[in-house]
């Protein structure tokens, strides 16, 4: 077992001091001298032509110094893996709040009123809501009409379903109608949820400027600047080298910062007034009109032969609303989660992403993996509940394991799923419990999950050894507040055998930080820490090199620590790292040879591989990794009210290997925030297409009064190590969320003996079950 | 007219209302009081709901207004926020409303006509509609002071800790040592367009003794004095089903205190 | 045009606003005081909390104005002669601050909290702070954070 000094500790984040003392710079912190400030004019109507739009009463609005619409802009469809949106609305509204026109102007007040004075003639169609009815051969409405001439980054499989369906995906696995011919039972359902919003505390906001030389600089809380910078030099029509994009630190993300959604529109208005604009999105504008997770139905057929799920059947269908961005990706990225936990030999899989005029549903943290689990790990709990058997028996019985491959042909490594389940069921189970007490009745439940790590993604680190000794760690990956900043000091500071105070990290700036896909996909202490350990060895080789010269030495014969490289026979006889260095006249010192000691190092996850129609694997991994984990609970339905209180909370992860603990226990938490809240409380109510409620006063999510009593709450921290993974480690941080709506569901079911398949879960619908049940 | 401003800048900042001018209350801190005096529990206009909340009198003798500022917003809101200002924002689901009908709450009010009272069942007029004709402020809030034997219990459902109310009631009833009731008042918010009191449910109650009998009785009769309805927050139906709910635990509360 | 004095962290400022401008504004923008957050406007999520006269507040509803005259603390006011707050301590210590943005409003709601009641017990520190919404901890950290501030600051005296 090996030995680490820095990983495995539980350093305080690097990042805490500055947060905690309000220095730390957001975004909207920025000071921007002669900023002016943008406002967006959006569409009312859910599908309408646009006729014309009338800017000359807000034009005339002192302190208005410029309006854009779409003809001021190039007419390039851009878009996150399918190009279909373009910077504004140009023949053809999609959805409410699709942005028709921008101002800019001194104040935002002043801009909100010009907004108001911008008049747009829109002639409605019809539009559809449904994304059963859209998805049809020949659905109501067709929204995208010129959908087959839209590139594509991403190839979709093919589909027999209608012109509204932007990507298809499919697992074809073994012969589901054979197996489900010779079966003991089959079981459907159809599981459901409404659209979300992952609500990060810092709403989406961005400035830009343009640089004399015709660059342009863009501040984001985007938390993906490589991805950001790439979409708006296509919206724009520019090379991608004239524009740069700053992010500082991040209040939150989720997976929704991960489309250009402010950018874009501060860029045009800066390119129009050649003044830095800023555009901070409203509250509102927030939930109602940026990528949340899109509504969805499941429906699952399992068949069961001698007490094992024989063959599984799964349609999952998304709604995208009026465009796709990070939606178009779920599809094919939800296979994953269908193959990653229980070995069931004949799967058939489609996952379809379709428009509506709907607002935007993308993705959240969960990428697709939440919404498979909604209805795999309910369903687990009815089968096992029809078979007569422990759920948690039922769930062993079909784990794949350690070697075995999966229906798609994935070799699975690094699975610690079990013990996860052990832990946490074994926990609960153990305690006393009371299941009745006057109205207030009490149930247990858990699930268990897999969240993939997405392929194919690349890290590039530069690491430079600092003429005082200390080392700095250049990234393209910014902190979204998960703590990458600290695991890559922490990293740093093993592999240079140094305490982590002499290491810094840089991220946030795509003319100086070499590449990075960014915290997306549970990747970055993954993908990103392996890149930064590549780029640490080859810095410490530059090192050792330097030294050697100096020393006269052959490499092989140093060693080092704590800023000394020694003989490994004699350590007495080392220097220091800031001799490695010579002092320049007047101005400090120098590395005579070489340059700098600059470590570099690249971290490219190897393609992914599967073949579209059946969702094989033809080229190795075709995912970095699987995080499992799972969460147990103990919930009281009050059957007078049908509110629902948890009052256990006990939480799983496999990490690979801890690098943080205290890090990872913080992250395993936040399930009690957005986890609870998707489950029980957060929906956007939509009417015609409208989203009516895009605030917090409506758009509830949960409060510190929500969660259990503190020594009712356990975590316990697995490590299945991952072979390739830096020091063994995996990152967890969407998986937290994936099992929270389906086991608390378990345990609601276990407490009062009803089942909910519709998301969230409110006391509305319990108590509407439960008078319905007894009356029967 | 501004005191707390926790409604106002809201509404302010939505475009729903564009006043000229603001006049705010707030330098005048003699309007900031809680003065129990013989007949009155006298409460100044621009007294904080936090203030009100930390007064261990009013914990005491008025423990149904108690439970409800305390479950306003949060600590901040409270900070801000005038019990004159929530009445004058006439929510049909304000918390603090029916706590003060129960308690037959009246408020002073000033205009250019002069001065007057207005029962608080008299000052709700609908929802976001009060009694105040143009001009007029509400300068005191005056609640009858309660006498040892009057009970009184509170209760809000929502949907989560930080929120408006799905339903609350209230109820304060006068018992002897027998827990014969010899006044009842109970009144439900956010069930109709105004706060009020259910006039068909404290008839059931007056003169009775207190029992799970009686409390199922009282609940039956609710049918048909409200009309709840469907919004962002809740459906008719719940709330229908949860009003009985809700003034059943708050008769069961005082029963068994 | 307005002039307003405003004593904030203990510094005096004279200023001159417009009416319509919040505290939250002019504490961001005029000083530069950037860790009260913007978070929803609408007084709903408590990253703009502040004291004013010791009182938690809601900064993004309360006009500039009505401060005029009164001693406003923000967050950049916790630490002093280059030392942390305990509560600040807290925070760090336990774990409470991921990506930072509820973390000065729940400094200064935890602030105003131990000052009223210095032993609270964790319900009535889950009441007292559920004004603030945070996205990422869960709020477990963030409890445990404020307990253990609390016990700090009575050792202390």
């Amino acid at each position: 077992m090996a030995e680490y000094s820095n990983i495995g500790k539980r350093d305080i984040r690097v990042d805490a001091v500055k947060k905690v003392t309000g220095n730390c710079q957001y975004c909207d912190d920025l000071r921007l001298p002669g900023v002016l400030f943008g406002r967006v004019k959006r569409s009312p109507h859910p599908h309408a032509k646009l006729l014309k739009i009338d800017t000359s009463e807000a034009e005339k609005v002192y302190g208005v110094r410029a309006i854009v619409t779409a003809k001021d802009v190039p007419e390039c469809r851009f878009g996150y893996g399918l190009k279909d949106r373009y910077l504004f609305a140009r023949d053809k509204v999609r959805y409410v709040g699709e942005p028709v026109a921008a101002v800019a102007a001194d104040t935002e007040r002043i801009a909100e009123k010009a907004v108001e004075l911008i008049k747009v003639t829109y002639e409605e169609l019809p539009a559809v809501f449904d994304v059963n009815e859209a998805i049809k051969i020949n659905p109501p409405v067709i929204i995208h009409p010129e959908l087959p001439k839209y590139s594509r980054d991403i190839p979709s499989a093919k589909t027999d379903l209608g012109p509204n369906v932007s990507y298809h995906a499919k697992i074809r696995a073994g012969d589901v109608d054979k197996a489900f011919a010779d079966t003991d039972l089959i079981v459907e359902n159809e599981y459901k949820a409404e659209l979300m919003h992952p609500c990060p505390l810092e709403g989406h906001n961005s400035a830009a400027k343009m640089e004399p030389d015709g660059k342009i600089t863009v501040w984001s809380s985007s938390q993906n600047p490589n991805s950001t910078r790439a979409q708006i030099a296509a919206a724009f029509a520019m090379p991608v080298a004239k524009v740069r994009i700053i992010t500082p630190y991040i209040g939150g993300a989720f997976g929704g910062k991960a489309m250009v959604q402010t950018e874009q529109i501060a860029v045009a208005l800066a390119m129009k007034t050649n003044r830095p604009v800023k555009v901070r999105f409203t509250r509102s504008e927030v939930i109602s009109n940026t990528y949340g997770r899109a509504s969805y139905t499941a429906r699952i057929k399992d068949g069961i032969k001698g007490g094992k799920i024989v063959a599984r059947e799964l349609r999952l269908i998304l709604d995208h609303g009026g465009y796709s961005e990070s939606g178009y990706l779920v599809p094919g990225n939800s296979k994953f989660a269908v193959v990653g936990t229980y070995d069931i030999p004949n799967v058939k899989y489609d996952a379809i992403g379709a428009y509506t005029n709907n607002p935007l549903g993308g993705a959240f943290r969960g990428f697709g993996t939440p919404e498979v689990h909604w209805a795999i790990e309910s369903q687990m709990d009815v089968l096992a509940d029809k078979l007569g058997v422990d759920p948690y028996e039922f769930r062993k019985k079909h784990l794949l394991k350690e070697g075995d491959t999966n229906p798609i042909g994935m070799k699975i490594h690094s699975i610690g799923v079990e013990e996860c389940m052990d832990k946490v069921v074994h926990s609960l189970r153990q305690e006393k419990f009371e299941r009745e007490k006057k109205n207030l009745k009490r149930g247990r439940g858990f699930a268990i999950y897999n969240k993939y790590s997405m392929a194919p993604t690349a890290s590039a680190v530069i690491i430079k050894i600092c003429e005082d000794g200390s080392v700095q760690v250049r990234t393209g990956a910014p902190d979204v507040g998960q703590g990458s900043e600290t695991v890559f000091s922490q990293i740093a500071a093993e592999e240079f055998k140094m305490p982590i105070e002499k290491v810094k990290v840089f991220f946030g700036d795509t003319d100086l930080m070499p590449f990075d896909h960014g915290p997306i996909s549970s990747r970055v202490t993954y993908c990103t820490g392996n890149a930064v350990r590549l780029a640490c060895h080859d810095a410490i080789n530059q090192m050792l090199q330097k030294a050697a010269k100096m020393l006269q030495t052959d490499q092989k014969d140093l060693d080092f620590n704590n800023g000394e490289i020694f003989f490994k026979q004699d350590p007495k006889k080392s220097i220091k790292i800031e001799q490695l260095f010579t002092p320049a006249a007047l101005a400090g010192v120098f590395l005579d040879e070489g340059g700098e000691l600059l470590g570099k190092g690249t971290f490219y996850q190897r393609t992914r591989g599967v073949d579209l129609e059946t969702g094989k694997v033809v080229f190795e991994s075709p995912i970095c990794y699987y995080n499992y984990g799972a969460q147990g609970f103990e919930v009281e339905v009050d059957t007078e009210t049908g509110v629902i209180r948890i009052l256990k909370f006990y939480i799983a992860s496999d990490v690979g290997k801890a690098i943080n603990p205290g890090m990872i226990e913080a992250q395993l938490d936040a399930a009690m925030g957005q986890g609870i809240g998707i489950a029980l409380y957060e929906r956007m109510i939509r009417k015609e297409g409208k989203v009516m409620n895009s605030d917090f006063v409506d758009y509830k999510i949960s409060t510190s009064a929500e969660i259990p009593k503190l020594d009712n709450i356990k975590r316990f921290i697995v490590e299945a190590p991952l072979k390739d993974g830096p020091y063994g480690a995996k990152g967890t941080g969407e998986g937290i969320l994936v099992p929270t709506a389906p086991g608390l569901a378990n345990a609601i079911y276990d407490a009062i003996k009803i089942r909910f398949t519709h998301l969230p879960i409110t006391p509305e619908d319990v108590l509407k079950k439960l008078k319905e049940k007894g009356s029967r | 007219m501004l005191a707390g401003g926790t409604d106002i800048f809201v509404v302010l900042r939505q475009g729903s209302i564009s006043p000229n001018y603001l006049v705010s209350l707030e330098k005048i801190p003699e309007l900031a009081y809680i003065d129990f005096e013989d007949k009155f529990l006298r409460i100044g206009p621009t007294t904080t709901l936090r203030e009100i909340e930390r007064n261990k009198e009013i914990q005491e003798e008025y423990k149904a207004l108690f439970e409800a500022v305390r479950q306003v917003g949060s600590v901040q809101v409270r900070s801000m926020a005038t019990l004159a200002g929530n009445i004058c924002n006439a929510s049909p689901a304000a918390d603090t409303a029916t706590p003060l009908l129960v308690f037959d709450a009246q408020v002073s009010v000033l205009g250019p006509n002069g001065e007057r009272t207005i029962l608080l069942s008299d000052f709700f007029k609908g929802p976001k509609k009060n009694e105040l004709k143009s001009g007029e402020i509400v300068t005191e809030v005056q609640i009858p002071r309660a006498d040892k034997n009057l009970k009184s219990a509170f209760i809000k459902i929502s949907r989560v800790s930080q929120d408006l109310s799905k339903v609350n009631a209230a109820a304060a009833l006068k018992l002897d040592s027998r827990k014969v009731c010899s006044e009842a008042r109970l009144a439900l918010g956010a069930v109709a367009p105004v706060p009020l009191r259910i006039n068909k449910c404290e008839a059931l109650v007056t003169g009775k003794s207190l029992s799970g009998g009686l409390i199922e009785e009282v609940i039956e009769a609710l049918s048909g004095q409200i009309s709840p309805i469907t919004d962002l927050r809740s459906t008719s139906e719940y709330r229908n089903e949860i009003s009985k709910v809700a003034l059943k635990r708050v008769l069961s509360q005082i029963m068994e205190e | 045009m307005r002039k307003i004095k405003l004593n904030v962290n203990g510094e005096m400022h004279e200023l001159e606003i417009k009416d319509s401008r919040t505290l939250l504004e002019v504490i961001r923008e005029d000083l530069n005081l950037t860790g009260a957050k913007f978070g929803c406007g609408s007084g709903e999520c408590g990253a703009c909390t502040m004291l004013v006269d010791g009182k938690p507040i809601l900064s993004c509803l309360t006009l500039a104005l009505e401060a005029d005259g009164k001693e406003v603390t923000t967050v950049e006011g916790m630490a002093k002669d280059g030392e942390l707050h305990p509560i600040q301590q807290a925070y760090i210590d336990e774990f409470a601050v991921q990506c930072g943005y509820c973390t000065s409003g729940l400094i200064m709601i935890t602030k105003a909290l131990l000052e009223e009641n210095p032993n609270p017990t964790e319900e009535e520190v889950k009441e007292f702070i559920k004004g603030n919404l945070c996205r990422c901890t869960g709020y477990v950290k963030i409890i445990k954070a404020v307990l253990k501030a609390a016990e700090v600051m009575r050792r202390r005296g």
